[in-house]
Order: C-alpha cells, then sequence, then structure tokens
C-alpha cells in the first residue's frame, strides 16, 4: 500500500511540474509577460516598472524556478479588476463551481444509473430496451452550451418555470446543473450499461436463476459486479465536469471559478487569468490523485497489478 | 446477441450523407445565399421566420439567418478539418516512431501523453489562447494539441503489435532501412485505423470550435460562425429564439452525422483493435 500511494504521488508531482511547465512555457511565450499583466492603456515606463516588480527581467532560468515557489505559496500578480490577490478572488468563487460540479455528478449518477439498468437489463432488442442509450448518444453530440441555451430558451423563457440565469436559491441551480451532466452520463451510462449486459450473461447469473433466484435480486448482485468498471469511469469524468464548468458556468452566468476565467479574460485581467488556469490545472491532477488512490483502496486488484509492474 | 447490422448500415449512411450535404452546402453557400451574410438592414432587425422576404428571419443586425446558417458552417468545418489533419499526421507520425524505435524515444513521448491526457483540453485550449494570442492558425494548433494523443496511443501500440510480424521482420532482415519499413510496411497496417480515428476527433474539433467560438475566443464578430450565432442569439431569447437555436441545429447535425459514420467504421474494425467509441465531449 505504501508503495502504491508513493508510485502515485510521484506520478502526481510528475504531471504538476508538466503543467505548470506548459504553463510557464505559454506565459513567456509571447515575450514579456508584464505586457500583459499591465493594466490596459500603460505607458512603457508603467511596463518596465511592473516588469521588475514581478520579477520578469530577470534571467529566464532563474524566474522558471522562482515560478514554482511562487505557484505554491499562492503568490500571483494581484487582479487587475478586484485590486486583491488573484487567488483570493479565485478561492471565493470556489463554492459555487464545487456546488455546481457535486449537483451535476449526482444527476449523472442518478441517470447513468436508470438508463444503463434499463437498457442493460431488458432482454431482446429494439428501440424498447435501446431509447435511452440513443438520448446518451444525442447528449454526447450536442454541444454543451447549446443544451443550455435550449434549456433557458424553454424552462426560462417559454415555460417561466426557472431563472435564466444567476445563483438565487435552488432553481438557479437546476438547469446548469442538469446541463452539465449531459456531458458526464454518457460515458458512465455507456460503461454501465455493458458491464452489466456483460455480469448478466455470466454464469453465476445463471446459476442464480436456475436456483429462482428473484429478478431484483439477480439484478442487485449484476449491478454490484458491474460497479468497479463503472466508477473507474467516474474518476475520468472529473476532467470533463471540471472543463465544463467553464463552459455551462458561461451559459448561466453562475459565479463560479469557470465564469471568472471568461470574464477575466474579457476584461484583459491576465494576472486572473493565469492565477484561475494555475489553479484549475493544479486541482485538476490533485483530484485525479485522489481519484486514483480511492481506486486503490476499494480494489486490491489495482494495488497489486501497479505494484508488480 | 441482435444482430443490428441492417440498422447500423443506415445510421452510417445516414451519417455520411448528411455529412457530405453539409460540406457541399458550405462550399456552395455564396451561390445558395440570397444575401451577404454581413449586410445589416437596420430597418428589419429580430424580423421572424418568414417576415420581409427573411425566411428564416434576421438576427439582432438585421442580417438574413439563412445566408449565415448556409456561410456557419465554414469556419467549423474548416478548423475541424485543419486541426483533425495537423493532430492526425503529428500523433500518427510519433506513435509510428515511438512504436518503431521503442527505448527512451517511446518512454518520453509516452510520458508526455500521459502529462497532457491528464489534463483537461479545455483548460489547455484557454491557456494557450489567453497568452499565446488568438487567430484561426493559433485555434487549428490549439485543437490539434489537444487531439493528438489520440492518433499517439493507438497507432504506438498498433505497431507494437506490428512489428514482430514476419513481413517487418523479412524487410529488416534484407538490410531495408527503418525509415522504409515505417513507410512502406507500418503505415499501410495503421491506415484504416488512422481513419476511423479521425471521423470521431472530426466531432470533437468541431465541438470545441464551436464552444470556444461560443465563448468569444473562437471566430470572431461579425464572421458567420455556428457557435458565435448562438451566442449571440442567447441575449435576443426572449423576443427572437431563431437567432440561436437554428444555428446550434446546424451544429447538432453536424457532430451527430460525423459521430454517427464514425461509431460505424469503428464497429466495423471493433474487435481487432483497440477504439474509441464516440468522441467524449470536452465542452
Amino acid at each position: 500500500m505504501v508503495r502504491f500511494v508513493l508510485r502515485h504521488l510521484g506520478l502526481t508531482l510528475v504531471a504538476v511540474w508538466g503543467a505548470l511547465s506548459a504553463v510557464f512555457l505559454v506565459l513567456h511565450s509571447s515575450g514579456n509577460p508584464a505586457v500583459m499583466m499591465a493594466p490596459v492603456g500603460a505607458d512603457e515606463d508603467q511596463i518596465a516598472r511592473l516588469s521588475h516588480a514581478l520579477g520578469y527581467d530577470r534571467p529566464l532560468a532563474e524566474q522558471y524556478v522562482s515560478f514554482f515557489g511562487d505557484v505554491l505559496r499562492g503568490d500571483f500578480p494581484d487582479s487587475l479588476t478586484f485590486q486583491q490577490s488573484a487567488l483570493h478572488v479565485v478561492l471565493e468563487r470556489l463554492p459555487a463551481t464545487l456546488t455546481l460540479a457535486g449537483t451535476a455528478l449526482l444527476i449523472a449518477c442518478v441517470a447513468a444509473a436508470a438508463a444503463g439498468l434499463w437498457s442493460g437489463s431488458r432482454e431482446g432488442g429494439g428501440a424498447r430496451r435501446e431509447w435511452p442509450m440513443w438520448l446518451v448518444f444525442l447528449a454526447q453530440s450536442v454541444p454543451g452550451f447549446y443544451i443550455g441555451v435550449l434549456l433557458v430558451w424553454i424552462f426560462g423563457v417559454q415555460l417561466r418555470w426557472l431563472p435564466t440565469s444567476g445563483s438565487e436559491g435552488a432553481g438557479a441551480l437546476l438547469l446548469p446543473a442538469l446541463t452539465l451532466a449531459c456531458g458526464v452520463t454518457p460515458p458512465l451510462a455507456r460503461v454501465f450499461r455493458n458491464s452489466l449486459r456483460g455480469e448478466l450473461s455470466r454464469p453465476y447469473t445463471r446459476t442464480g436463476i436456475a436456483l429462482g433466484m428473484s429478478r431484483a435480486r439477480v439484478l442487485r448482485h449484476a449491478a454490484h459486479g458491474s460497479m468497479l468498471p463503472t466508477l473507474t469511469i467516474l474518476g475520468l469524468e472529473a476532467g470533463a465536469l471540471l472543463g465544463g464548468t467553464v463552459i455551462i458556468e458561461s451559459v448561466f452566468s453562475w459565479p463560479g471559478v469557470g465564469q471568472l476565467v471568461i470574464t477575466a479574460l474579457q476584461n484583459e485581467d491576465y494576472p486572473l487569468v493565469l492565477a484561475d488556469l494555475t489553479f484549475l490545472i493544479t486541482a485538476f491532477v490533485l483530484v485525479n490523485l485522489i481519484v486514483d488512490l480511492l481506486y486503490g483502496l476499494l480494489d486490491p486488484r489495482v494495488r497489486h497489478a501497479s505494484e508488480r509492474s | 446477441m441482435r444482430n443490428p447490422k441492417p440498422r447500423r448500415l443506415n445510421a452510417g449512411t445516414v451519417g455520411a450523407a448528411v455529412l457530405g450535404l453539409i460540406v457541399l452546402v458550405t462550399l456552395l453557400a455564396p451561390v445558395l445565399a440570397p444575401h451577404d451574410p454581413l449586410a445589416q438592414d437596420l430597418a428589419h432587425t429580430n424580423a421572424a421566420p418568414g417576415e420581409h422576404g427573411y425566411l428564416l428571419g434576421t438576427d439582432q443586425l438585421g442580417r438574413d439567418l439563412l445566408s449565415r446558417l448556409l456561410h456557419g458552417a465554414r469556419t467549423p468545418l474548416l478548423v475541424g478539418v485543419l486541426a483533425v489533419l495537423c493532430g492526425g499526421v503529428f500523433g500518427t507520425a510519433l506513435g509510428l516512431a515511438a512504436g518503431f524505435a521503442r527505448g527512451w524515444l517511446d518512454q518520453l513521448l509516452s510520458r508526455l501523453t500521459d502529462i497532457q491526457l491528464a489534463l483537461p483540453s479545455i483548460l489547455l485550449a484557454l491557456l494557450v489562447l489567453s497568452f499565446g494570442g488568438r487567430s484561426t492558425a493559433v485555434l487549428v494548433l490549439v485543437i490539434a494539441l489537444t487531439g493528438w494523443p489520440t492518433y499517439f496511443r493507438l497507432v504506438r501500440s498498433r505497431v507494437l503489435a506490428l512489428r514482430t510480424s514476419e513481413y517487418v521482420e523479412a524487410s529488416l532482415t534484407q538490410g531495408v532501412p527503418a525509415w522504409r519499413v515505417a513507410v512502406r510496411d507500418l503505415l499501410p497496417g495503421v491506415r484504416g485505423l488512422v481513419a476511423v480515428t479521425a471521423t470521431l476527433d472530426l466531432s470533437r474539433a468541431v465541438l470545441m470550435e464551436a464552444g470556444l467560438s461560443y465563448l468569444g475566443l473562437g471566430a470572431q464578430a461579425p464572421e458567420a460562425d455556428w457557435g458565435l450565432m448562438v451566442s449571440e442569439g442567447q441575449g435576443q431569447l426572449l423576443s427572437s429564439w431563431w437567432i440561436a437555436v437554428l444555428p446550434g441545429l446546424g451544429l447538432v447535425a453536424l457532430v451527430i452525422s460525423a459521430n454517427l459514420l464514425g461509431e460505424r467504421l469503428a464497429s466495423r474494425r471493433r474487435g481487432a483493435t483497440h477504439l474509441p467509441t464516440t468522441a467524449t465531449r470536452t465542452v
């Protein structure tokens, strides 16, 4: 177990290093980053002073090393629009994003379980069995922002059931969470359905049926057996979820970390963009680590396979 | 087991036909469009479909929506196809090299794809578009950049299997140079695989272009671009739903047809090789 944890910690460190290097590389690709970090309309003198204050006039290698220290300390240039620590602004928006992502994940799990059970456990073929999978295919082929716009149009504008944007009350959460869930559900539902069908064709199912076990009980055993592959996909979905928040939050003006990047870009508040993206990327790698560790904890086979290799 | 062959064949054919139709209409847009997609008619803004002689109405600046719809697939298709080409060629070449040469090159490239696949592509795209400049070329590169690892992984694992086959061994023992073996013996073996992957990758690329254009980071106003048009029309939903809803339908048709075709091609080849199913939506 210790070796398993150490190995994954090592891989995560490599990934964080790679990701931060990419951030550094892109940041410096245009020459002097101070040109972007300065307020709009700053003259050359101001840019030079800012460049010096932020250390952009030092040798690149030196900046590269200190960049990691800065990121780890959360030391980013101040946000131009908020006039305060950029990381502070980002962290203030975090609860809204977590609420949205959590709700979406919950909806996705319920929807995937329902679709998978329906399509995975039915005999025969055709539309009666496969219609949830067609919905899944559709959800996968429609851009997330368009699903959002359609939901706003139908439920917000036509029916006037729910607010079209903002974050006031539980009603405001429903549409963005539903939209985000549309992006997360399809892989989950597909994997759950396929592994459920796999489990139902295995000998233990036949034995159960032959022994006169009820249909519900057979299904429960099969569903239990399908949990593991489905959970793996759930872990991989963290990326889709996080990436989805950037766009979906913008569609609904949901005041989260994702919408913050886009508004900061529109306001040309590049220090804030930098802090936000660096935070999101690092957070994502760390979430992946936690998922991997949990997965190893749940399934000893994963642990041992990785220790052998 | 059911035998879904007849219906799947239809789905694939329908996908190919719709995709072909969209490409054809886009190419012929200058001839087909009744108006200039950028021409404003400020006397008739937000005209409903059919009003004032505008078949699908006009947008908030009085531009003919039908003409804009016909032109609106150009950027997604152009950016999508170019990105798929760049990412596909790059990923295939590196996958070929890594699978054939193995050793440190393989190790290095494989770790690189691991790191990249560990990052959500939309964040990577935002990073590059924020600090690396915004232009169509950058857009193509960024979408290609987030797509190449898929080709790399598939081609690499296929080449690893192929290089132990007898005809490759035979070429090598006869002293044929390695690059020639790679191009003449191994490349044909991965061609079909790459073609299928590219079809599914096209829908991913189109989705990404649309998403970034929606956010204002892709196509720029006043250009007619389906993703951008949805974003521009969103504010008009209350009074004029058609401005946002119709361009989105175009996007859906484009992505569904590419996915149907890709899945059909993939299901014909599945079993022999591991292929991705429908492109996972990242935006």
